[in-house]
C-alpha cells in the first residue's frame, strides 16, 4: 500500500440512510447509509479496508460488529468517543491513516433509531461520576444545557428570545430541505409558546428524537480524481474537552470549540472569517450561541443578536446549519456525522435551493455529552 | 407528579458519600498535601496528583452558580441548581421549600439532607429557611 502522491485525503461520498420514523433497526440504518455513500462514490463494500464508528446500539466493539454485518473485513478500525462530536474526530484519523498508507478506503458511519428501535434495557443503578448528578432523577442532557442557558442570559442580560431565533432560523433552512423532518415555519413565539422542558428550554429548544444514519467515504486525492464526487477535502482539525457532567464545566459559557476550533483553523491555514458556510451540532439552541462565541464568529454575547438579527438564516452573511439541523432535520442521537454530509454538499454546490451560493470553505463542529466534548474540521473544495 | 430519585450502586470512591448523607453529613474527600476540597469524589487530588485524602464534612453553605426548573408532563416543577459550596466545589443540587421557585442566581444556600434514602438537597437561606418542600 502506498501513500498518496500529493497527501491530502477527501471525502469522495456521502449520504444519509432513511430518516424520520423508519422501522428500522440502527444496523440496518447504518448499512444503508454506508452503502448508498459507496455507491454515490463509486466504490463498493469490497473496497473499503478502514470502517470508523461510535456506536451500534450501545454495544462494544462497534466498528467491528458493523464490519460483520455488512461482510467487510477492514484492517483499520477506529471507535473513538466523543459523543455526538465522534465523526468528526474519527474523519480526521482516517485521512492520517489514509496518508500514512495504512488504509486506502476508510467509511466512517453512524445510525440510531430511538424511534423505531427501543429494546428493553433493566435499569441499572447509578455508579460513577455521573451518580452526583442523577441522583436527583432529573432529565439529562436537557438539564445540563438549561443550566449553562440560564447563566448565559443572565451574563449577558439576554432573554429567551435569541435563544429561539436560533429554531426559527434553522426551521426556515429546513423548509428549504426535502430531507427535513419539520419544514413548516415557526416564529419566535411559537418556541416561547411551546412546552417548557427545563426553564429556559421550551421544547423547541431542544433537537428532534427521530432515526436516521450517515455515512462518509474517504479516499486519498489521486484516487478522489478518478472518482465521480467532486472532491471535498479535510484542511484542518481539533479535538477538545473540558469536563464530562457538567458541574466540572470551567465556564458554562465557553465551550471547548475555543481549542478545537483553534487547532482546526491553523492547521488549514485559514481564520474564521474566512469560512462560507458553518455546520454547527444543534442539539439545543443554547449550544448554538455558546458555540458561535467560543469559535470566535462572534465576542461574548453578540451571538443572540446576530442569530435574531438573521445572520444565520437563510440570505444571511454567516449560513448556519442548512440542512435544518438537529433542530428542525434529523436528530437520531449523536448528530455530528451529519454536520459533515451537509457541509460535504454545500461544497460540491448540491445543494438545490439551500445552496449557499460559492461555498468554498466550510466548517464542520460537533459537540459530545454535556457541551463536554468538541471537533471540528475545516473542508474545502477548491485549496 | 411522583419524583423518582435513582438508588446509587456504592463502591469504594461513593460510599463513605453515601453513608455520611445517612448520618446527615455532606462529605468529601480533602487533600492532605494541598488542602484542595475534591467533589465529586475521586482517589487522586486533581490540584496536585496526591493520593493522600482525607474525608471531611462540608459547612453546609453554598452559593448558587446556575440554576433551571424541570417542568413535567403533569405540570409539576422542581428546581435543579449548580452550587458553588463554600469550601470550593461546585455540585448539583436540588433546591428544596415553598420559596424555590424565588431561587436566583448568586443566591445563598443551606445544605437539608433528607429524604429516604437520604440527599444533599439546598434551601435558599434566609427568612423561609426551615419550612417544609
Ligand atoms: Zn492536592
Amino acid at each position: 500500500m502506498n501513500a498518496p502522491m500529493s497527501g491530502r485525503v477527501a471525502i469522495a461520498g456521502v449520504a444519509e440512510s432513511d430518516l424520520g420514523i423508519t422501522g428500522r433497526t440502527p444496523m440496518a440504518l447504518q448499512a444503508q447509509a454506508v452503502t448508498r455513500a459507496l455507491a454515490e462514490a463509486g466504490l463498493s463494500l469490497s473496497d473499503v479496508d478502514g470502517y470508523c464508528t461510535s456506536d451500534l446500539a450501545g454495544e462494544y466493539a462497534p466498528s467491528v460488529r458493523m464490519a460483520e454485518y455488512l461482510g467487510i473485513r477492514p484492517t483499520y478500525h477506529d471507535t473513538s468517543a466523543l459523543g455526538g462530536a465522534s465523526f468528526l474526530s474519527q474523519t480526521a484519523h482516517a485521512a492520517q491513516a489514509i496518508r500514512d498508507g495504512r488504509a486506502e478506503v476508510v467509511v466512517v458511519g453512524y445510525a440510531r433509531a430511538p424511534r423505531s428501535w427501543n429494546p428493553p434495557v433493566p435499569a441499572a443503578p447509578l455508579y460513577g461520576p455521573g451518580q452526583y448528578e442523577r441522583m436527583w432523577g432529573a432529565p439529562f442532557p436537557v438539564t445540563a444545557y438549561a443550566l449553562a442557558a440560564r447563566r448565559y442570559l443572565h451574563d449577558h442580560g439576554a432573554a429567551p428570545e435569541q435563544l429561539a431565533a436560533v429554531a426559527v432560523a434553522a426551521r426556515r433552512w429546513a423548509g428549504l430541505n426535502p430531507a427535513a423532518y419539520r419544514r413548516d415555519p415557526i416564529t419566535v413565539d411559537d418556541v416561547l409558546g411551546s412546552r417548557m422542558i427545563a426553564d429556559p428550554l421550551h421544547a423547541l429548544d431542544c433537537c428532534l428524537v427521530t432515526d436516521g444514519g450517515g455515512a462518509i467515504v474517504l479516499v486519498g486525492e489521486d484516487r478522489a480524481r478518478d472518482l465521480p464526487q467532486r472532491p471535498v477535502f479535510i484542511l484542518g482539525h481539533g479535538d477538545a474537552s473540558t469536563h464530562m457532567n457538567v458541574s466540572s464545566m470551567p465556564d458554562l459559557t465557553r465551550t471547548a470549540a475555543a481549542a478545537s476550533g483553534e487547532r482546526a483553523l491553523r492547521e488549514a491555514g485559514v481564520a474564521v472569517g474566512d469560512i462560507d458556510v458553518f455546520q454547527i451540532y444543534d442539539s439545543f439552541t443554547v449550544t448554538v450561541l455558546l458555540t458561535m462565541e467560543s469559535l470566535g464568529l462572534c465576542g461574548p454575547g453578540e451571538a443572540g443578536p446576530l442569530v435574531a438579527a438573521g445572520h444565520t438564516a437563510p440570505g444571511g452573511d454567516l449560513p448556519m446549519n442548512t440542512n435544518g439541523g438537529g433542530l428542525s432535520y434529523c436528530h437520531p442521537g449523536e448528530y455530528g456525522i451529519f454536520t459533515i454530509i451537509e457541509a460535504v454538499r454545500q461544497l460540491r454546490g448540491a445543494c438545490g435551493d439551500r445552496q449557499v451560493p460559492g461555498a468554498e470553505l466550510a466548517l464542520a463542529h460537533g459537540t459530545g455529552g454535556e457541551l463536554s466534548a468538541t471537533s471540528t474540521l475545516i473542508l474545502g473544495s477548491n485549496r | 407528579m411522583t419524583r423518582v430519585y435513582p438508588s446509587a450502586y456504592e463502591d469504594a470512591d461513593s460510599q463513605p458519600f453515601w453513608a455520611a448523607l445517612g448520618e446527615g453529613r455532606l462529605d468529601m474527600p480533602r487533600c492532605d498535601d494541598c488542602g484542595r476540597h475534591l467533589f465529586y469524589p475521586r482517589a487522586v487530588c486533581t490540584a496536585c496528583g496526591s493520593e493522600r485524602l482525607t474525608w471531611v464534612t462540608a459547612r453546609g453553605r453554598a452559593t448558587v452558580h446556575s440554576f433551571t426548573t424541570i417542568h413535567q408532563r403533569d405540570g409539576g416543577s422542581y428546581v435543579i441548581a449548580l452550587v458553588d459550596l463554600a469550601e470550593g466545589p461546585r455540585m448539583i443540587t436540588e433546591i428544596i421549600g415553598e420559596n424555590a421557585g424565588e431561587v436566583a442566581i448568586g443566591a445563598e444556600v443551606v445544605l437539608d439532607v433528607t429524604g429516604d434514602p437520604p440527599r444533599p438537597f439546598f434551601r435558599l437561606a434566609g427568612p423561609a429557611q426551615g419550612r417544609d418542600a
